[in-house]
Formats: C-alpha cells, structure tokens, sequence
C-alpha cells in the first residue's frame, strides 16, 4: 500500500464503479422509465387534487364561505336526508373545498355512501359523477384503470418496484454523472444534440434532487406494510396470523379494541342509529386545546357503551402526517382521550408521509413543489430521450448512413406515444369531463375510457411515426386542447373565466388559466419541433463531439 | 420563503461565478487562472458557502413558519428553487449574474431588517 503504487489502482477500481454504476443508471431508468414518467406527472398533478376535484364538478361553483355553525347545520341535513345513520365521517370545508362532504352508512346494506352539502344552508348538492382529481392521485400509485378499484393490489407492487427502480438511478445518476457538481450550473441550451439533451438531464436532475429523493423514498415508506410485512408479521401475531389491525391501530395512537369512531370494514349489523349530538361544546373545546387550530373533520360512530365523536385537526395544519385527534364521549360531551403518538418512530414515518402529501404547503409552496414535479417528469422524459440520442450518436459513427434499427424505432415510439401521449390523455378526461351527458350512467368509467384511449391513439401515433412530426403532432393537438379548454368550459358551465376572474376566485380561474398557459406552452414546444426539423440531416453528419469536451474547448466553439 | 429564496439566490450566484466558465461568461475575456481572479474566485466561493449557512442558520432561528421544522423544508424548497433561478440566470443572462446576485442580497438584507422591525 505505498504511495506510488495507489492512485491508479484506485482510479481503475473508481472507473469500473463508475461504469457499472452507468449500466444500472441506464438500464434501471429505461426499462420502467415511461411508467416512472406517467407515475411521476399524475402525482404531481395530485397536488392539486381538490382544485382538479372541483373544477370537475362545475355544479358547486359559487358556493359561499362556511361558518362556525357549519358542522351542527350539516349533521341536521344528514339526519334528516337519512334518519337510520348509524355512522359518518364528515370533512369540513376550508378554502380549497368549500362544500361539506361526509361520508355515512346506514342500518341498511353497510356501505358507506358520499353525500355533498352546502356550506350554509345543509342544502344536498348534485354534482357530476365524475372520476375527479382522486384518479389522477390513484393512478399515480396504484395505476387505477377503473373508477371502481381493480387490480389495485397488484398496480401498488408494481408502482412499488418502479419506485425502488427510481431511487436506483437516482442514486446511480449522482455517481454515472460525475461532473454534475462541476457542470451545476450549466444548461448550453443552443449547442443542440446530445450535449444540450445532456445538460437538460443533469440540470434538472441535480438542482431538485432533495424533491426527487424525498419523494421517492417516502413514497416507498408510506406502502411499508405492503411491501415489507415481515416486521410486522413478527410484532404483532394475532389468532389467524397477524393482526395487522393492531400495528395499524398503535401506528394512530390507539390500543386495539379501544371505543372508535374511525371506518371499520364490514359494519355491525346491531349497530344503532345516531341520536343527535351537540358537536358545539366539543368543538368549543377543541379550538381551546389546539389554541385556534383548524377542526379537518368530525367522524361519529355507535359503540356499545353509547356514541364516540372524534375530532381530528385539520391536515394542513403541521409537517407530520397524521393530524391529531380529540375523541369524545357523545351522549356526555367528555373528553376521553387525546390521540397524538409522538413516538421516534411514528414520527419518522408521519414526517415522510407528510413531506410527501404536502398537506401543510400554502398556495405559493404548492406552486413550487408542483414546479419540481414537473422538473422531476423533465428529468426523466430527458433521460429516455437521451438513450435514443446517445444510440444515433454512436451508430451514426460507425456507419454514415443507416436507417433507424428496430430497438431505436421502438424507444422512440415509445417516448412519444407514453411520454407525449400523456398530456393528450390528460386533456381528453378533462374533455370527457365536460362534453359527456351528466346523466350517462357508469360515467366515471366513461371518462377512464376517454383518457385510455386517447393515451393509446398517441401510442399508435408514435410507433407508425417515431420522429419529429411524431412528436409534433401528438404535443400540438394536446397544446390545442389545452388552449382550447377555457373556451369549452365558458360554453358549457357557468364557472368560467368570465364569471371566475371578476369575482376574484383564484381557485376557478387558476385551473382555466393553467390550461391556457400550457397549452401554449406546448404549442410552442410543436413550433419549435417544426421549425428545427429541416436542418436536421446537417447536424446528424456533424461528426458527434465528445462528450468529455474541455470548458475551454467548448467556450471556443 | 422569500428571504430564503433572496439569499439562497446571491449564494447560489457566487458559487457559480467562482466557477471558470460562469466567470468568464460574466466578464468574457478575463483569463480566469491568473492569481488575482483565480484569488478572487477562491473569495467569491467562500462567500457562497458563508451566505447558505447563513440563510439556514436565520431561517432556523427566526422562523416565520409554525415549526422549526416546517422552517428548514420551507427552506430546503428555497434552496432548490434559487438553483434553478441561478442556473436560468447562467444560461440566459450571464453578464448580469454579478449585479443579480448582489441585488438578491440587498433585498434579502432589507426583508430581514423589515422582519426585525416589524
């Protein structure tokens, strides 16, 4: 081990981890890239998943402001739409959704049922069946294919693996890309090719790589039990093997079997309508403990020893996942216990958990996080587009003229009918949304339907034209769209611009002018697409500059 | 945010002066490995380290945010943004780098003095 000797072994042994290290970058990207980059657009679009929610239903444009008085007026409309409720989950409005939902069952069939109701008169509100932001926010980490659930299990595993995939080339890219310390702050956007595709990647890979990586691993750690049960196997045996209820149970605070208002699978046959309860007191003395914190929601269930009400503050309200909760007795209005775990553990896990929802961002935190997530969906539709240029790159070296091979034909058919198709996809549920009679039955599905098969049409589009014009014509015709959008919602609701921007209601207005502004964006992004094709032969004959180019050198051309 | 976002920027500014190409682009034909830039470079990246340390430390000691906690995301989110606001300003606008970063640092300076005052 004396001095001379060690250096260059060491510096072979760094490059041949670096080289493995690229295989897998390469290879753990590709082969679920485009998965990661639909995975990665939905949920970003899930941050906004109650103003999608809304702006899909354009029914409850308009709805006032809630009051203190609001949840005692909206348990009085429920009783009275439904006598025999024996158990309800009611969530309060705040301002990015302003009406009062609950959710309640019955002493009939069990199931619980979604009602809407106005924040201050109680009046039920009939909105559009419709799949909402929640299909966005499903998709993005259990690849729902149908309003109902299928396949649910099996789509959470294989976002599981993919996510596993993205933190392997997360990882690997900080190594694969060693100079993205050295290049941290350069984009050369003009010198075209594979050097600015490059750029792109290592940019936009590097500056949000925090984002990224909290993202990725928490989403990993939200589904632990799913893909980890062992340690639970073993903590917590039950009768028929594991309780899983109990570790579920201790993770909220709670001790297994205690009295509870939270949803229970099944429902008690014997179960008891609700008498009336006097929510005021309690919440009286919830706003007292939190010290003016917001109340999220209030659930109510019968138990044997007479009702329990449990407040729980609202989500937005802390970092930590998990928000608190006030339980009461509800025929006597006393506090029975304060649900609030704080354990090491339960507190890493309510803090990932948290980090990844970003329930507590305001609107402009909202806005940036969103702003990373498109980053990250950049990232990854770069690196893919990367492969194909790297691969031209290097055929094109060793035979001037040769036409696409099959591999390379596929990737990019595949990046433009998954990556560029997905924006398409999008805006078609949105059109769905609006153009399908309110009245058509399974509509939801119906929606799905439009998004699948928009998504397959661009699919089909990129594999019979994997070049330029591919890409052209599937970003343009989503671009149009998207532009088109406001004006299809002004001439078929009364929540558009004309009505949303005079009255100030940024919630309605942001998501029309969102849809304009991307829409351009696109349309942009097309010109562009066409524009640049025609000096395209010339650039391919350059001979392919290396990538390992000195500053200087490069500050010549 | 802002203040965080303000400092994080004129930091982030500096560090990608003190590299050879940024600085060039910002003062194009001054020969970069020459002692007095080549100190000067050395400053400016000191200065970089300095202004993030600082702009966590202030950020973790005078929070705005409701936890400490939600302080130091706020400001990991400010971190990340400034970069990509830096690297904008490195692509598209390299000669005026300089004057942007020190104009973020003046403005950072009076949001906290007008935080003080408040």
């Amino acid at each position: 081990m004396s001095r001379s000797t060690t250096p260059p072994a060491k510096s072979t042994a760094q490059e041949g981890f670096r080289q493995a290290m690229s295989w897998l970058h390469t290879w753990s990207g590709l082969v679920l890239g485009w998965l990661l980059f639909a995975i990665f657009v939905t949920g970003t679009l899930s941050f906004f998943k109650n103003e999608f929610n809304l702006w899909m239903r354009p029914e409850l444009h308009g709805l006032p402001a809630a009051d203190s008085l609001v949840a005692q007026r909206a348990q009085q409309a429920l009783r009275a739409h439904a006598p025999d409720v024996t158990q309800f989950i009611m969530r309060l409005p705040d301002p990015r959704t302003p009406a009062v939902t609950v959710l309640w069952r019955g002493t009939g069939n069990g199931r619980f049922e979604t009602l809407m109701l106005h924040p201050q008169t109680g009046a039920v509100l009939q909105a559009r069946e419709t799949a909402g932001g929640e299909f966005f926010y499903r998709f993005h980490f259990e690849l729902r294919t149908a309003h109902s659930g299928r396949w649910t299990l099996q789509g959470r595993w294989i976002v599981g693996v993919a996510t596993l995939l993205m933190f392997v080339a997360l990882l690997t890219g900080v190594v694969t890309h060693r100079r993205i310390f050295k290049d941290f702050f350069t984009f050369r956007p003009r010198k075209g090719g594979q050097r600015a595709w490059l750029d792109a990647h290592n940019v936009s890979g590097v500056l949000a790589l925090p984002f990224y990586l909290m993202i990725t691993f928490s989403g990993l750690m939200i589904f632990h039990a799913i893909y980890m049960p062992a340690g639970i196997n073993a903590g917590y045996p039950g009768a028929q093997g594991t309780d899983t209820q109990a570790y579920f149970d201790e993770l909220q605070g709670d001790v297994a079997g205690a009295r509870s208002a939270r949803r229970t699978r099944g429902g008690d046959a014997q179960a008891q309508p609700l008498p009336e309860i006097k929510l005021a007191p309690m919440l009286e003395q919830a706003g007292h403990i939190w010290q003016g914190g917001r109340v999220g929601g209030i659930s109510v269930a019968g138990s044997p020893q007479g009702p329990v009400v449990e407040i729980t503050r609202h989500d937005g309200d802390r970092l930590q996942y998990g928000p608190p909760r006030l339980r009461f007795d509800g025929s006597t209005g006393s506090l029975l216990n304060e649900l609030n775990p704080q354990g090491p553990a339960i507190k890493t896990y309510g803090v990932l958990y948290g980090l990844h929802l970003a329930r507590f961002a305001d609107t402009g935190l909202r806005w940036t996080l969103f702003g990373f997530g498109v980053l990250g969906s950049l990232m990854i539709a770069s690196g893919m587009v990367l492969w194909s240029v790297k691969r031209r790159a290097q055929s094109q070296r060793k035979a001037a003229v040769a036409g696409l091979p099959f591999d390379e034909r596929l990737v990019a058919g595949l990046n433009i009918g998954l990556m560029g198709g997905l924006p398409l996809a999008i805006a078609a549920i949105l059109y769905a949304n609006r153009l399908l009679p309110a009245t058509l039955p399974q509509r939801p599905d119906a929606e799905l339907l439009w998004f699948f098969s928009a998504w397959g049409l661009a699919l089909l589009v990129g594999l019979l034209w994997p070049q330029r014009s591919g890409w052209a014509a599937v970003l343009g015709t989503a671009g149009l769209g998207f532009l088109a959008l406001p004006l299809l919602n002004a001439l078929t609701t009364a929540a558009h611009l004309g009505a949303s921007l005079p009255a100030h209601e940024w919630v309605w207005a942001g998501m029309d002018l969102s849809f304009s502004v991307f829409g351009l964006l696109l349309i942009g992004l097309t010109r562009h697409l066409l524009h640049r094709s025609a000096p395209l032969p010339q650039r391919a004959a350059r001979p392919a500059r290396s990538a390992a180019a000195t500053p200087t050198t490069t500050q010549e051309a | 945010m802002l203040t965080d976002f303000l400092l994080c920027f004129a930091a982030w500014s500096a560090l990608a002066l003190a590299m050879d190409r940024h600085y060039e682009e910002a003062w194009p034909g001054s020969d970069t490995e020459a002692a007095p830039i080549a100190r000067r470079r050395q400053q400016l990246a000191l200065t970089g380290c300095l202004l993030l340390t600082l702009s966590l430390s202030l950020a973790l000691t005078l929070p705005t945010h409701s936890s400490r906690a939600l302080a130091a995301v706020v400001w990991v989110v400010a971190l990340s943004l400034s970069a990509v606001a830096a690297t904008a300003a490195s692509t598209w606008m390299p000669q005026q780098q300089p004057l942007l970063g020190l104009g973020a640092l003046a403005a950072g300076a009076i949001s906290l003095l007008l935080r003080a005052l408040a």
